[in-house]
């Protein structure tokens, strides 16, 4: 058959569109976080993102993911209710594939001819099992760049590994650095290993669109989501092939900066954070809190002294903060030029004038779940800011427009590929979504 | 050689610390070409160590090594006039400018997005600061626990009955800087087909609250957001083994029973108060195995127990220490422990955060001393296509920071 040069005109919507990104075409096969946040963000900027998914083997993040399970509803598919999958998945088109079908794998080849970047967080052998390894797509189109994001990378002893959020973080050795100083290693307190991963997995695919665009040659970037997040480990790693000692966990302390920590506030389990970042941050924090008698003792002068009278001076901040309100308390020590802020949670976050001063949030109708709040880009753009167009796809909601307006086909062939499954708007009974 | 995913563009880096540095190293490492100016006494980093010999050394320090190397040292006084001269004529055939000064700063010096820009429409600006470049807490200080704090991860973190606790090693110092190098190239790429450049207002705080989770939504929703739960027991947990630390982690039901299968503790599956996966994340649920599960895996050598598991598919993985991270098969595999020789010494350091097929990620020279490259900074502004052509000369015989230079 033809090919189809161009998405532009295509998606009628979407050529209208201006971004950073706009004309950067994108076919999206990952599930989770790690793949979805690196194609959320080309999204936010302009970028034609098609999701896709196979309607017996969804993206478990439908289904709420690792840390909660969504209860069904009587208003609508259970996975169209998921906050995690919809929150990530806005901007982008939802189209139904079975990859596991040889007419599945085909359209997903003739979309490849007019897409820049293919995404997918498979397990290594997954894609070369359906013969769609980088090797033979780069046959199809020359100029493809794609990225994988396994747990540990497509090579190697662990390549299958399996993992996630959790044991990404745990691989790459960060318990040992985060934790009481009493007590034993521990997990970051959010689940984020694999969006961390995707925002170097962001890196890696812009330079290598840079590199297309420059040469004309695409290529696969491997992210092993391990190393991504070990390249923040450079100086303990450093430090070790020196003199092979490990840093201590030093719980909420800094050994440069002194006092700092995190102290309870007023209310049921409200808290603050406050750090002297240097000497004359710790003479405002005394005035700030009226302690003459620390700004008048010689051991606290340095940070070597405050960092030995640790708990001494957390004790004293806690007795401070404990009559306070957190957000009063942090404006009063940042007004004094001390680092401070509350302890902020999603409903902070969402009451937050900080944000809403720069539209941070904003506010996206979606079939199922109504009107709801979602963060922005994270970084503002003077020229071409990024966008929130549209919330997440349902499942196949966009099987007819994006396989009749780019790939020709009639309404007999989608009806066909209905019947033997391989697009879909609903999940087949008879098969579980979970495998 | 091979081409390199970035060569051919000219970064103007004026960051210092942590996280400005770390997105120009993802840069430079890429193959851009990253002059980093530096203020006379030098990127505090230099100061903060570890040293190889615990000494306070300058151009030793582990920290500015790993974050500065690939990149060439100006200095330049950007609080006098010749200083600044510098820096807009090195912007002025630059592609992309990075700064993480305090928001207002640049244009006190003169340097203001807009007059860099008049002088060079496809230059990119990208500004890193903790909250912004305006809004209310704009002039907030912003320290690696405060951007936890509101960047909505110290609430998640730690122990139920204690503070809650952040994450170690400056994580949200290399997030954020992660988050700032992808920002800088998507506008460089626009700039590419565009020829125009703009300003990148890169807020810390929004980068964490985007990896810290979708709270945000939930809340809107009227869902329960996360507090710290500590995650010490199943369906996450790590254990001590007989010879050191694993994490087990369950996402499916097929996982929780592999594991009683692995672990000869099917007779849970037959306890309706443990027959789902569902079940252990009811309050206090899972801690009554904890006793069970911690005497099973200290029975056990953690390659055994990962090695078994990884066979089931449940996620089950090393936690490694510092010495057994430079021993990981995987990373030795991969080759991912690279070595560095520098002056200050040979030093081991993480390899590429991806690996690209065609183009390499490679540490060309060692991190610069203070200056190194002042006496070749003329040749890289003549040899560089200019627009305007620039009196550097004079800008050059008032720049007082060649004195300190040359007294070396």
């Amino acid at each position: 058959m033809d090919y189809p040069t161009s998405f532009a005109g295509l998606l009628s919507e979407e050529a209208r569109e201006t971004g950073a990104l706009s004309g950067l075409r994108v076919l999206d096969l990952t599930k989770f976080w790690a793949g979805p946040a690196v194609t959320e963000a080309l999204g936010n900027m302009g970028a034609q993102v098609v999701k896709v998914e196979a309607a017996h083997a969804l993206d478990p993040w439908r289904l709420g993911g690792a840390r909660q399970t969504v209860e069904s509803s009587e208003d609508g598919p259970t996975y169209e209710f998921s906050s995690i999958f919809n929150a990530v998945n806005r901007n982008k088109y939802g189209l139904t594939l079975d990859l596991s079908q040889p007419r599945g794998r085909e359209i997903l080849r003739q979309l490849l001819v007019t897409t820049d970047l293919l995404a997918e967080n498979y397990a290594p052998r997954v894609m070369t099992k359906f013969g769609l390894g980088y090797e033979s797509l780069r046959q199809i189109n020359p100029r493809l760049v794609m990225i994988s994001l396994p747990a540990f990378g497509s090579t190697g002893p662990w390549r299958d590994y399996v993992g996630f959020a959790y044991p990404t973080e745990q691989a790459a050795g960060f318990p040992h650095f985060t934790g009481y100083t009493d007590g034993e290693p521990m997990l970051w307190g959010c689940a984020a290993g694999d969006a961390i991963a995707g925002m170097l997995g962001l890196v890696g695919v812009l330079a290598a669109i840079n590199w297309a665009r420059e040469t004309g040659e695409g290529q696969h970037v491997d992210v092993s989501q391990v190393e991504a997040l070990s390249t923040f480990l450079g100086p303990s790693m450093i430090d070790y092939s020196w003199h092979r000692r490990s840093w201590p966990r030093c719980g909420n302390a800094d050994p440069a900066r002194a006092p700092q920590g995190c102290y309870p506030t007023v209310g049921n389990d409200t808290w603050m954070v406050a750090s002297a970042e240097d000497d004359e941050q710790w003479r405002a924090l005394c005035r700030v809190l009226d302690r003459g008698d620390w700004l008048g003792r010689t051991d606290l002068v340095s940070v070597a002294g405050r960092s030995a009278a640790r708990a001494e001076l957390d004790a004293g901040i806690a007795l401070w903060t404990s009559s306070r309100e957190a957000r009063t308390a942090s404006e009063e020590l940042q007004g004094a030029g001390v680092a401070a802020a509350p302890v902020m949670g999603g409903y902070d976050l969402l009451a937050d004038p900080h944000l809403a001063a720069r539209s941070f949030i904003e506010w996206i109708n979606r079939e199922h779940v109504g009107t709801l709040a979602h963060t922005g880009m994270w970084a503002k753009f003077s020229r071409t800011p990024g966008t929130i167009r549209r919330p997440a796809p349902t499942l196949g909601q966009h099987n007819r427009q994006i396989l009749t307006e780019l790939l020709g086909l009639s309404s007999a062939d989608l009806a066909e590929m209905e019947s033997n499954g391989v697009i879909s708007t609903q999940v087949a009974s008879s098969r579980s979504p979970l495998r | 050689m091979t081409g390199q995913a970035l060569s051919g563009l000219l970064v103007v880096d004026l960051t210092t610390e942590i996280d400005g540095p770390y997105s120009t190293k993802l840069l430079a490492d890429l193959g851009a070409r990253v002059v980093k100016v530096e203020p006379l006494e030098g990127d505090p980093a230099r100061r903060l160590g570890p040293f190889p010999t615990d000494v306070v050394d300058e151009d030793a320090s582990a920290l500015f090594l790993y974050l500065n190397a690939n990149k060439e040292s100006v200095t330049a006084d950007i609080t006098r006039a010749a200083g600044r001269d510098l820096i807009a004529a090195l912007a002025a055939r630059a592609d992309i400018l990075v700064e993480n000064f305090e928001p207002g700063a640049m244009a006190r010096y003169g340097l203001s997005f807009e007059t860099l820009h008049s002088a060079n429409r496809r230059l990119v600006v990208t500004s890193l600061t903790p909250f912004g470049q305006y809004g209310p807490y704009a002039q907030w200080k912003g320290p690696e626990i405060v951007r936890q704090a509101v960047g909505g991860w110290l609430i998640q973190g730690g122990l139920p009955d204690r503070e809650p606790l952040m994450a170690g090693a400056n994580l949200s110092l290399y997030v954020s800087g992660a988050c700032c190098a992808g920002a800088t190239l998507i506008a460089y790429l626009n700039a590419r087909s565009t020829g125009e450049g703009q300003h990148v207002d890169v807020s810390a705080m929004e980068a964490l609250i985007t990896c810290s989770g979708q709270e945000i939504y939930k809340a809107s929703r009227g869902q329960v957001t996360w507090t710290r739960l500590g995650h010490q027991s199943l369906p996450f947990v790590m254990m001590p083994c007989r010879d050191g630390w694993v994490g087990i982690n369950l996402l499916f039901d097929r996982d929780w029973v592999a594991l009683c299968e692995l672990s000869g503790m099917t007779d849970l599956l037959g306890d309706p108060r443990f027959d789902k996966l569902a079940k252990l994340r009811l309050p206090g649920r899972a801690e009554e195995l904890n006793g069970r599960l911690r005497e099973w895996a200290l029975r056990q050598e953690k390659t055994w127990l990962v090695t078994k598991a990884q066979e089931r598919r449940i996620p089950v993985v090393y936690v490694p220490t510092m010495p057994e991270v430079m021993e990981s098969p995987q990373h030795l595999a991969r080759n991912f422990l690279r070595r560095v020789e520098h002056p200050a010494g040979s030093y081991v350091q993480p390899g590429p955060p991806f690996q690209l097929s065609v183009t390499p990620w490679r540490i060309t020279r060692g991190a610069p001393t203070l200056g190194s490259s002042n006496d070749t900074i003329e040749e890289l502004l003549s040899a560089l296509p200019a627009s305007t052509e620039l009196d550097l000369k004079s800008a050059w015989e008032a720049d007082p920071s060649r004195t300190p230079v040359e007294a070396e």
